[in-house]
């Protein structure tokens, strides 16, 4: 289950507002590759993984995101606060103002709403965190292209430090995909879908081909932790052994 | 069945289930009349027995978040995710 915290995860201070940046940061909300997108994709995905690891990675990446999403919204927020008529006018930012006032609503910088069309959750723990992969590499070049658009510090530092998240979250869910490969046959990453073709064994624990592998494949890691001990940086999935 | 504990795992979640319900319900309550002392005392008793609960669960049965790993290996992975049911 989830529980608030009244705190943000990175501290949103801004002094100026700007409306018609407002409009565009707004895609990170509800745009194909915004934060929600993120959110739901990560918690769609884990209920259908079958690697212990990954469960947890997804969980709280996308519990992670929840925490963007109100980063995002805060800086929204914060953008479009003490308006006057004229100063909507000027901002293109009526547009918006007409449907919305200055409520947060999530929508692309487009207009268009938030829609589940802009994730996948495919049952296929490989097909998933490809598509994570690929999710974190396009909010970080959105996140890049919004600091193309402003230079005020205020916004950079947030949004700065969600760009350097994604990068984190695509190393973890690289490291995810290799634990997952390293689970299935090593010969054939294909043969079986392991959160559908053997469901029962795969998910609950019991014995079977796929899981035995697991279990070695778990062996293998910590083995490679125990071997780099003072490399922790390069195995970052089981930094317990590593410590 | 633990042995540094009288409840069992799934006994234990229970009623840590239980308490953290009655004070989501009461913290709703609370927002729309924060003087009401009653449900205040309500509030303070199953906050004080969900704490103790969770102490007690955490201690014998690992980590009910990532940020109350008490032992020094890494058991959030390891325990079972609360979507896979009870056994």
């Amino acid at each position: 289950m989830f529980i608030y915290e009244k705190k943000l995860q990175f501290p949103v201070n801004i002094s100026n507002p700007d409306p018609k940046l407002a409009k565009i940061i707004i895609t990170q909300l509800g745009g194909p590759d915004g934060e929600l997108a993120a959110s739901m994709r990560y918690l769609n995905q884990r209920y259908s993984m079958p690697v212990r690891e990954v469960k947890a990675l997804l969980t709280d990446i996308g519990t992670e995101e929840l925490s963007h999403l109100e980063i995002v919204s805060a800086i929204i927020y914060q953008l479009t606060r003490n308006l006057c008529i004229d100063d909507i006018k000027e901002a293109g930012f009526d547009e918006y103002f007409v449907d919305h006032t200055t409520g947060i609503y999530t929508q692309a910088a487009s207009g268009n709403a938030f829609t589940a069309a802009y994730f996948q959750s495919k049952g296929d723990p490989i097909t998933d965190l490809m598509e994570d992969m690929a999710a974190e590499q396009k909010a970080r070049t959105t996140y890049e292209n919004i600091l193309r658009l402003t230079d005020d510090p205020d916004i950079c530092k947030p949004i700065e430090f969600l760009r350097a998240r994604e990068i984190v979250h695509f190393q973890r869910f690289g490291e995810a995909l290799n634990l997952v490969r390293k689970c299935l046959d090593k010969q054939n990453y294909y043969r079986a879908n392991p959160a559908f073709d053997c469901p029962e064994c795969c998910q609950r624990g019991t014995h079977c081909g796929w899981e035995e592998d697991h279990e070695e494949c778990h062996e293998e890691c910590h083995h490679d932790c125990d071997t780099h001990e003072h490399e922790s940086h390069d195995c970052n999935v089981h930094d317990c052994d590593c410590d | 069945m633990n042995k540094c504990c009288e409840w069992s795992r799934c006994e234990l979640l229970h009623k840590i289930q239980t308490y953290d319900f009655n004070l989501q319900e009461i913290s709703l309550y609370l927002h729309m009349h924060p003087c009401d002392t009653q449900a205040m005392e309500y509030y303070q008793y199953y906050r004080q027995l969900s704490e103790q609960a969770k102490c007690e669960f955490k201690r014998c049965y690992g980590p009910l978040t990532n940020r109350d790993n008490q032992s020094d290996k890494w058991k959030y992975i390891y325990e079972p995710w609360p979507w896979e049911g009870e056994d």
